[in-house]
């Protein structure tokens, strides 16, 4: 039996000890997902408990079928999911524009800190932002996104489209080589 | 940068990231599970008295339902008893009937010489006699063979004997019976200086009621203070140690006979554990949250206990030390765990008359619904937790003695001696092996239904 398997049958028993250990282990990476689907830290925050506590409250339902670890992260991103359905709501989105794309030296790509891709995604319209992070960084399909979100495969395809060339634009102001003329606008 | 660039940016750049969350999450989470697992507990609790209550009213509504017809056929000795009341009859008597199989017939027979006339009414559990002299003499039916004994009188073994009794009788016509009915209706009034007996014994004040109806419900409520005889000496010198204190638990239970003798009951009683710690504890930070741990590992369960104190640097103790990390100190821990016990247990009357005496031996599940533990110095109380690794459901064993005294309108009192033991330990720790005995005794009252 390894050591994390030990720490989750303690966790069964409701051992506050292994708890901790189990927090200590996961919560940075469990953080990290919470980041992106908040639109700030204290959101973040919100869905990091919510789902530690179900991570405790249900961990006997885990059969140590699969990573532990990604089991854990389903629950952060159901989490999240529901806090959005909660909160759903039509933003206005902004006047959106294709931009061509530029030309991406890898020096310049490694020099965009993770830190700030996080502050642009968490400025993106709630349903944006839950749909491409499902699919561009989960790796969840169009299908199922739209059956998490309750939304049509169209719509997923749309939001995700619209997400990227917010994202684009925005990558591309602050660290694009050069700025492209506007080609045609949405 | 095409699609599949701004993709694979985030991915890389944010697939794998990490960051802290901040000090003190834990201490929430932890409060929220707590919280959330003590709802759930209760809801649970909720759901077992829900059910326990609907399978009682189901069994009661049962019961009244199949005995309606005798309830209501009870009524008739009553009845026939008043219609012979006033007959006037001789001194001298002797009992010509008595009872079945049962004990539940009985018949007197009046020594004059006269022709009688008896008539059987068989009911589901029970036969009575009526008995009609020509010349007025009365002769009465008697439903317990403890009437007969109260009298002085010995029951015969069968009903031959009864119909042995009424050949020769040449009067056998019923309508006789019937015109009697219209005379009086005057229980135990003497009339010619003789003492009138009494068909149904819940009006002969000389007849002890009865109260071994097999088949019949009880309710009881009863209360006890619980006394827990452990007590454990510190290892480290003679001033540390645990001991136990007295507690309270009590409950409502219902009682089924099953027989004369045997019945079952179960309910539900609350039930607690206490005790008292005094020992060296030092703290330790984890995670933010400071705890208190017991030098003494594995000394009872008392070593399982976990306190979040509010701030280290914020406690001073009497003796001037700052509390922090290592730094060992004496201090009194008191623990109390509140449990719903849901009992089944049986009783066997040893005895069974206005004193009655019986034992009584079951089982008991244990739920937990409370758990406090507090740390206190010089009387004040200086943080509260909990227990770790309490199980859920525990289960007790339990013993005693009841001495019963009937005080009457289907009311008795209960004493009832009793032994509580655990049956495993209630910690889940492997290190820990704490099996309380309790020894309380138990004062009831039990109402009857019969």
């Amino acid at each position: 039996m390894t050591q994390l398997e030990e720490t989750i049958y303690k966790c069964r028993e409701g051992d506050s000890k292994a708890q901790t250990v189990l927090y200590q282990s996961f919560s940075p990476k469990m953080y990290g997902v919470c980041l992106r689907y908040a639109k700030d830290t204290a959101d973040a925050e919100d869905i990091l408990q919510e789902g530690f506590v179900r991570v405790f409250t249900k961990i006997r339902q885990f059969e140590f079928k699969g990573s532990f670890e990604g089991w854990m992260r389903r629950i952060m991103v159901n989490t999240a999911l529901e806090k959005f359905r909660k909160h759903d709501r039509l933003y206005p989105v902004e006047e959106m524009a294709i931009y061509e794309s530029a030309e991406w030296t890898e020096e310049t790509i490694s020099s965009i800190t993770a830190g700030e891709l996080m502050g642009m995604i968490q400025e993106l319209p709630p349903r944006y932002k839950m749909v491409f992070n499902l699919y561009a960084i989960e790796g969840y399909s169009h299908l199922e996104i739209g059956e998490m979100m309750n939304i049509s495969e169209g719509t997923s395809k749309s939001n995700l489209s619209r997400a990227r060339t917010i994202l684009q634009k925005r990558v591309e102001e602050n660290f694009g080589p050069e700025k492209r003329k506007v080609v045609k606008a949405i | 940068m095409e699609n599949n660039q701004i993709d694979q940016l985030f991915k890389e750049k944010l697939g794998n990231f990490e960051q802290n969350p901040p000090v003190g999450l834990l201490d929430e989470i932890n409060r929220q599970v707590a919280f959330r697992s003590r709802v759930r507990r209760i809801n649970q609790i909720k759901t077992i008295i829900g059910i326990a209550a609907a399978l009682v009213l189901v069994l009661m509504a049962g019961w009244f339902t199949v005995n309606t017809d005798e309830l209501s056929e009870n009524k008739s000795p009553l009845q026939i008893h008043q219609q012979i009341s006033p007959v006037q009859h001789d001194t001298k008597q002797v009992p010509a009937v008595t009872s079945k199989a049962d004990n539940r017939l009985l018949v007197y027979q009046h020594n004059s010489g006269q022709t009688t006339e008896n008539k059987q009414i068989r009911q589901t559990n029970k036969i009575h006699v009526q008995k009609k002299s020509t010349t007025g003499s009365s002769a009465l039916a008697a439903n317990e063979v403890g009437a007969l004994q109260t009298i002085g009188q010995e029951p015969a073994t069968n009903t031959q004997s009864s119909a042995e009794s009424t050949k020769g009788s040449p009067n056998k016509n019923p309508s006789a019976l019937k015109e009697e009915t219209k005379i009086s209706s005057k229980p135990n009034k003497q009339r010619g200086g003789e003492p009138l007996y009494f068909a149904d014994s819940q009006f002969n004040p000389n007849v002890a009621v009865n109260t071994s109806e097999k088949g019949s419900w009880t309710i009881k409520a009863e209360i006890s203070p619980m006394f827990a005889p452990q007590n454990q000496v510190g290892t480290s010198n003679g001033t540390t140690g645990t001991k136990s204190k007295s507690t309270i638990s009590g409950g409502m239970l219902a009682s089924y006979k099953l027989s004369k003798r045997v019945s079952i009951s179960s309910g539900i009683r609350f039930s607690q554990m206490k005790q008292g710690t005094h020992s060296d504890y030092y703290l330790s930070a984890k995670s933010g949250i400071t705890y208190l741990q017991p030098v003494e590992k594995n000394a009872n369960i008392s070593a399982d206990v976990s306190l979040y104190l509010p701030s280290v640097s914020s406690i001073v103790y009497s003796n001037g030390m700052q509390a922090s990390a290592n730094n060992t100190f004496k201090s009194d821990i008191s623990q109390e765990f509140k449990y719903l016990e849901i009992p089944i247990l049986a009783t066997y009357k040893l005895i069974d008359a206005k004193v009655s005496l019986g034992v009584t031996g079951g089982f008991s599940t244990n739920i937990l619904v409370g758990n406090v533990a507090s740390i206190t110095e010089n009387g004040i109380k200086l943080s509260q937790g909990n227990t770790n690794n309490l199980r859920d459901i525990i289960y007790s064993g339990s013993a005693g003695i009841e001495l019963g005294y009937d005080l009457g309108k289907n009311l008795m009192l209960t004493i009832e001696p009793r032994v509580k033991q655990y049956m495993h330990s209630v910690s889940s720790n492997d290190l820990i092996d704490f099996k309380p005995l309790q020894l309380g005794i138990f004062t009831g009252i039990t109402y009857s239904f019969y």
